[in-house]
């Protein structure tokens, strides 16, 4: 499969940049995955975990956002949170 | 013709002023750097919801969300003044507090009243002289500014403005535009001005309703949304205006260290001067007196003589 590129940004830095598989985001009306060439979606998002997963059917990364937006447009995934954080128990 | 001690001493007095300036050049110097590392960490971040903004602007009416609304009938203004806590930076903090006075002197002449929000001790204290009590006040943040800080001046400029106390708010701040350089600037970041954020991206829509029309029915069509549009501005405005007043913090903190870094450059150069020629003043002093000196002898001398 295709992958994508995936960022993380907060206000005080980018927290994370790279070439994903797949994503998933605490969307505020419910949890979103995207995939490689997704429809174009922008989204405000809940406080929760993003998992991306780097490679198909490898493990997963986990990171802890708060008040935050996504925005897909098929090639891209950015995701702007107030605050986030790498959960280290995955 | 003034005494050798006095000069010496003066020597001296400066001699330990440009110990200060230089050391203060040093670190301001130092500090330069790692403020500018911050514009640049936070850049991506502001440029993605500008982006971002921009796709939802399109889409949602100004009148859709009170924070796009234009009033007409401006009655009071709130001014948020970024200066920093420190003094010795030449022109950097009485050029912003300067120009936000005029602006009120000016505004109150038409009889629109203005709130100021302080941010660095600089302008509370400026502001406090002047009987003019600021709504917000921010002292330590010059030197750190953190983005709860900007969190808490965009709720309460938020908050007045959905109330309706306030019809307009100006962010007055000097801007880093390069190492040497800072440049004074207004901005008026509520209401938020949808055009100006999407021309700045797309000046290619000439007709700016004609574009709305024709985005209801193609462009929305590939861009979803959720939840509703109108949801997500309503979101999206306020994060916005925390990251424009942040942006603004933070770039004012790196104007604050480059513009003293200047101030104390020249003050340095200005004391090697004075030096130089207090020195020399003092050696033609020290001659002129021992020359007086031989005179005195060779005089008293010939007196012996005859």
């Amino acid at each position: 499969m295709t992958k994508f590129a995936c960022d993380i940004v907060t206000p005080e830095a980018k927290f994370y940049s790279g070439d994903v598989h797949f994503v998933v985001v605490p969307g505020t009306e419910g949890e979103m995955g995207f995939l490689y060439d997704h429809a174009p979606v922008v989204s405000t998002l809940a406080d929760g975990v993003v998992r991306i997963q780097e490679e198909e059917g490898g493990p997963h990364k986990e990171f802890a956002i708060e008040g935050g937006y996504v925005q897909v447009d098929g090639k891209r995934v950015i995701i702007l949170a107030d605050k986030a954080e790498e959960s280290h128990q995955a | 013709m003034p005494n050798l001690h006095d000069i010496d001493k003066r020597i001296k007095s400066i001699s330990s002023t440009k110990q200060i300036t230089r050391t203060m050049e040093m670190v301001a110097g130092a500090k330069v750097k790692h403020a500018t590392e911050r514009i640049y960490a936070a850049t991506p971040y502001s440029e993605s919801m500008t982006e971002m903004l921009q796709g939802v602007a399109e889409r949602v009416q100004a009148s859709e969300n009170p924070l796009l609304e234009k009033r007409e009938n401006v009655k009071r203004i709130l001014a948020v003044a970024v200066v920093s806590d420190r003094g010795l930076a030449g022109g950097f903090n009485s050029n912003v507090l300067r120009s936000v006075e005029k602006t009120i002197r000016a505004k109150k002449a038409q009889g629109v009243e203005v709130e100021v929000i302080a941010c660095g001790k600089k302008a509370i204290g400026f502001f406090k002289y002047r009987k003019i009590n600021p709504v917000l006040e921010f002292a330590d943040l010059s030197a750190d500014p953190t983005f709860e800080e900007a969190k808490q001046i965009a709720d309460y400029a938020v908050k007045a403005y959905e109330e309706g106390s306030v019809d307009e708010v100006v962010l007055v701040y000097n801007h880093a535009k390069n190492a040497a350089e800072q440049v004074l600037r207004e901005e008026i970041i509520l209401p938020v001005d949808t055009q100006a954020v999407m021309a700045a991206a797309a000046g290619s829509s000439l007709d700016a309703a004609d574009a709305a029309d024709q985005s209801a029915d193609t462009v929305s069509a590939s861009l979803e949304f959720e939840p509703e549009p109108a949801d997500v501005l309503q979101r999206l405005l306020p994060a916005y205006l925390r990251t424009s007043i942040y942006h603004a913090l933070i770039d004012s903190a790196a104007g604050e260290q480059a513009a003293r870094r200047t101030a104390m450059h020249s003050a340095t150069e200005n004391a090697n001067e004075i030096v130089e020629t207090l020195s020399r003043l003092y050696n033609r002093v020290r001659q002129g007196a021992i020359t007086t000196e031989i005179n005195e002898i060779v005089g008293g001398a010939a007196a012996l003589e005859d």
